[in-house]
């Protein structure tokens, strides 16, 4: 057995590059050299020193000097009845493995990974407890503000649109003034522009731009003003007839959404000839078909002319 | 000539086979275990043969039963009778209050440590004073000097499992170390002067010689007094750590004033867990609880439009039952009873030591809770005693199933209760100013005129004095 054992073989694993690790692996040809004692000291006779890349030899040096600093005596081990072993040098030693480390820091600022999460929310909370406790310090717990969407909260309630015309009906006739006002700035400022002098040119067109924006804005705002005060208003007159249709007896009865589409095209064309007369439905009516025409041309697909 | 490096191992010990299995190496353990169990025993007599039989496995059976962590004696309400006055012995000696008051575990000697600066040491048996240390003047000046002794009062004692050390610590910001093992008296062994502010609390770890010191400055220090070191601190309380207690594992459990939570730490994870106290009593709670006795208004109705609400606002006391379960006493007379699983506590009795009228010349009659000053268990069974400074020492049981607790007695003890310690009186002991029984229980109480850590509680008259009161309880027969 004694020539079986080789003594000249590493103790420690050593550190084997991988390329050469393969060529280990590899069904050697020389089957002389397995029967020599143990594989695992033999393994590393083919490769010479030599042949080993410096790096891997440089790692190989390192590993092994910290296996040898790993390998003292650290591992004492506390028991209840025995004396104490750890040596009077080593105060710190707490009956785990410590790594001999300098220049390990008493305390760290890095969050600890290795906590584990708390169960259920009614447990406690484990923290680490090495990290030092700031100047500033929470003693008394100020309840944190949470931003809410007022709209969205559930004490404000459903929207009544009676109210909500009560309160705010004199928006429309602000945004009516607003407009005409608009309109009046934008003529002067068109004149103005026309006699203006050159270098400020720039700055009063500009000006005219954000005027015309803003009167198309408010423009666009009348005429919504004026088509949901007409939408309500015809909603509301076929709502009344149910609720009298019901008092005489009729059946519960809810409006279809085609059958309300109809219903407000009609209030609105009804409006339109409040306004303008037979003369300005018409008109309405025959641009409106001339639009779609219109697309419906666009979409087909292209066809052969005659 | 062999230049090889020998086989053996330089880092095995010399018993230890290298080929042995983890089953033999348990064997061997064992084997060794049991060897120091009969020296223990047997004191001096080598006669293997003498030793009953009984006793190495009662001593095994106990020693397995605590090094659990679990309780394991359920002796406050069978064993014990709360309603004969029990006999006491009163220890004055102290100029000013008494802040501590510890046993030793082997029940011979008390040593009480007051706020003028002394500690005496105190036979139990005949209740005579045997050795008294005193207040050293304190040298003010550039030089570092090792300290020698204690300079300002001191706030608290603590004692090893095995009678050697005595710890102490006060306002001057040193833990002073104490050789008691000599019967002559107290010397000094060493002073750690690690903390920056006083020194609140400390405790050792049983059956060990490490000491945990909780201070003014937030933070928990750990020191060996094996090997005379420091080895390290905790972090983690937001407020002055008022008190602290440990068991046998490496754990301690310390509360936080007015942060109100409680810590648990534990050492060797080096993470501590955070439970959060400062609930809510109303007394409505207890006049349905009915645990109060003595209150005027019994007969009102328990449904009063004005409620009047105590919220615990410091946690002062705490105290370790067994390594899973503890108890607090906060400054709202609250008395809660904690577990690991829960972030709250499983059981508070609230107004444990009633309320207290104070006359303000703005507003009259206030009155306000008494707060928990003292609490103390004996270990790992279920009996626990708290003070305050209503006159009484209250001694409740936690019940079987160790979520809530109830009163069982109380003793007259007049003054602001400033440390409790309940130990169960071992064999063969027996003292000259009451009798003792196998299995009784012998609670010491610091008791003074004043609180502990400051002035603003202050009990001059109905009999109060600044010693140390010391109660026997005998099992029923």
């Amino acid at each position: 057995e004694e020539s079986d054992v080789d003594v000249d073989a590493p103790r420690v694993a050593q550190w084997v590059d991988e390329e050469d690790l393969e060529q280990l692996e590899m069904p050697s040809e020389d089957a002389s050299r397995r029967k020599t004692g143990g594989d695992y000291p033999s393994l590393y006779l083919p490769i010479g020193l030599a042949s080993l890349p410096l790096g891997a030899l440089r790692r190989a040096q390192r590993a092994l000097a910290m296996a040898q600093v790993q390998d003292s005596p650290n591992d004492s081990e506390e028991e209840e009845e025995s004396e104490p072993e750890s040596e009077p040098e080593d105060v710190s030693a707490k009956g785990k493995e410590r790594k001999p480390d300098a220049h390990k820091p008493e305390w760290s600022n890095k969050p600890r990974t290795d906590i584990a999460k708390r169960t259920n929310k009614n447990a406690p909370v484990e923290v680490t407890s090495k990290k030092p406790i700031t100047r500033r310090r929470q003693i008394v717990d100020v309840p944190k503000v949470v931003l809410r969407d007022p709209r969205f909260l559930p004490f404000i309630g459903k929207l009544q649109p009676q109210l909500y015309r009560q309160s705010y009906g004199f928006l429309a006739d602000m945004h009516r003034t607003e407009l005409s006002t608009l309109k009046e700035s934008l003529k002067r400022a068109k004149k103005m522009l026309a006699y203006s002098p050159r270098d400020q040119r720039e700055e009063r067109e500009r000006e005219v731009g954000k005027l015309e924006q803003a009167v198309k804005r408010t423009e666009s705002n009348v005429n919504r003003d004026k088509r949901e005060r007409i939408e309500e208003d015809a909603l509301r007159k076929v709502k009344q007839e149910e609720k009298e249709k019901r008092k005489t007896g009729k059946g519960a009865w809810h409006m279809k959404d085609s059958e309300r589409r109809k219903v407000l095209v009609k209030a609105r064309y009804d409006a339109l000839a409040a306004e303008g007369g037979k003369r300005a439905v018409r008109k309405a009516i025959e641009k409106k078909q001339k639009k779609i025409g219109q697309k419906e041309k666009k979409n087909r697909p292209f066809e052969e002319s005659k | 000539m062999d230049l090889r490096a020998s086989d053996e191992d330089p880092y095995q010990s010399g018993s230890e086979n290298e080929n042995e299995t983890p089953a033999e190496k348990r064997l061997r353990l064992a084997q060794m275990y049991l060897e120091g169990v009969k020296t223990s025993l047997a004191a001096g007599e080598y006669d293997a043969a003498e030793i009953d039989k009984e006793l190495i496995s009662a001593r095994l059976k106990q020693d397995v039963l605590e090094h659990s962590g679990k309780i394991h004696l359920f002796v406050a309400d069978s064993q014990y009778d709360f309603e004969i006055l029990p006999i006491s012995l009163r220890t004055r000696g102290h100029r000013f209050t008494v802040t501590t008051a510890v046993a030793s575990e082997d029940g011979k000697f008390l040593y009480t440590a007051g706020k003028e600066g002394s500690i005496i040491k105190w036979d139990l048996h005949t209740g005579k004073k045997l050795f008294t240390t005193y207040k050293k003047r304190s040298v003010k000046g550039k030089q570092k000097v090792d300290p020698d002794g204690h300079t300002d009062e001191i706030w608290t004692l603590a004692l090893s499992s095995d009678g050697k050390y005595l710890a102490s610590g006060g306002k001057d910001r040193v833990i002073g170390v104490w050789d008691v093992e000599n019967t002559d008296g107290i010397s000094w062994v060493k002073g750690f002067t690690g903390h920056r502010d006083s020194i609140s609390c400390l405790a050792f770890r049983k059956s060990s010689q490490q000491l945990f010191s909780g201070s003014y400055d937030r933070t928990v220090k750990l020191f060996d007094l094996s090997v005379m070191g420091y080895v390290e601190t905790l972090f983690g309380h937001q407020d002055f750590v008022m008190s602290i207690d440990s068991l046998r594992g490496e754990t301690a459990v310390t509360c936080g004033g007015r942060d109100r939570t409680v810590r648990y730490w534990k050492i060797v994870d080096e993470t501590q867990l955070v439970f959060r106290g400062g609930g809510l009593s109303k007394l409505r709670d207890l006049l349905e609880g009915g645990a109060f006795e003595g209150m005027d208004d019994e007969s009102e109705k328990p449904r009063e439009k004005e409620q009047k609400t105590y919220v615990e606002g410091s946690m002062e006391v705490v105290c370790m039952i067994d390594e899973t379960t503890f108890l607090s006493g906060g400054d709202s007379g609250s008395i809660s009873l904690w577990s690991m699983q829960k972030k709250k506590p499983i059981y508070v009795q609230a107004l444990a030591h009633g309320l207290h009228e104070t006359m303000s010349e703005e507003r009259g009659t206030i009155t306000s809770p008494r707060w928990i000053t003292a609490i103390g268990s004996l270990r790992y069974s279920d009996l626990f005693a708290s003070g305050s400074w209503d006159g009484q020492i209250k001694l409740w049981k936690l019940d079987q199933k160790l979520k809530s607790f109830s009163l069982v007695g109380c003793v007259n003890a007049p003054g602001v209760i400033n440390s409790i310690q309940l130990l169960s009186v071992p064999k063969g002991i027996t003292y000259s100013w009451g009798e003792t029984k196998k299995g009784s229980v012998l609670l010491v109480a610091g008791v003074g005129q004043e609180a502990r850590m400051g002035r603003w509680i202050v009990i001059k008259g109905s009999g109060s004095f600044n010693g140390s009161l010391s109660f026997i309880f005998l099992p029923r027969t």
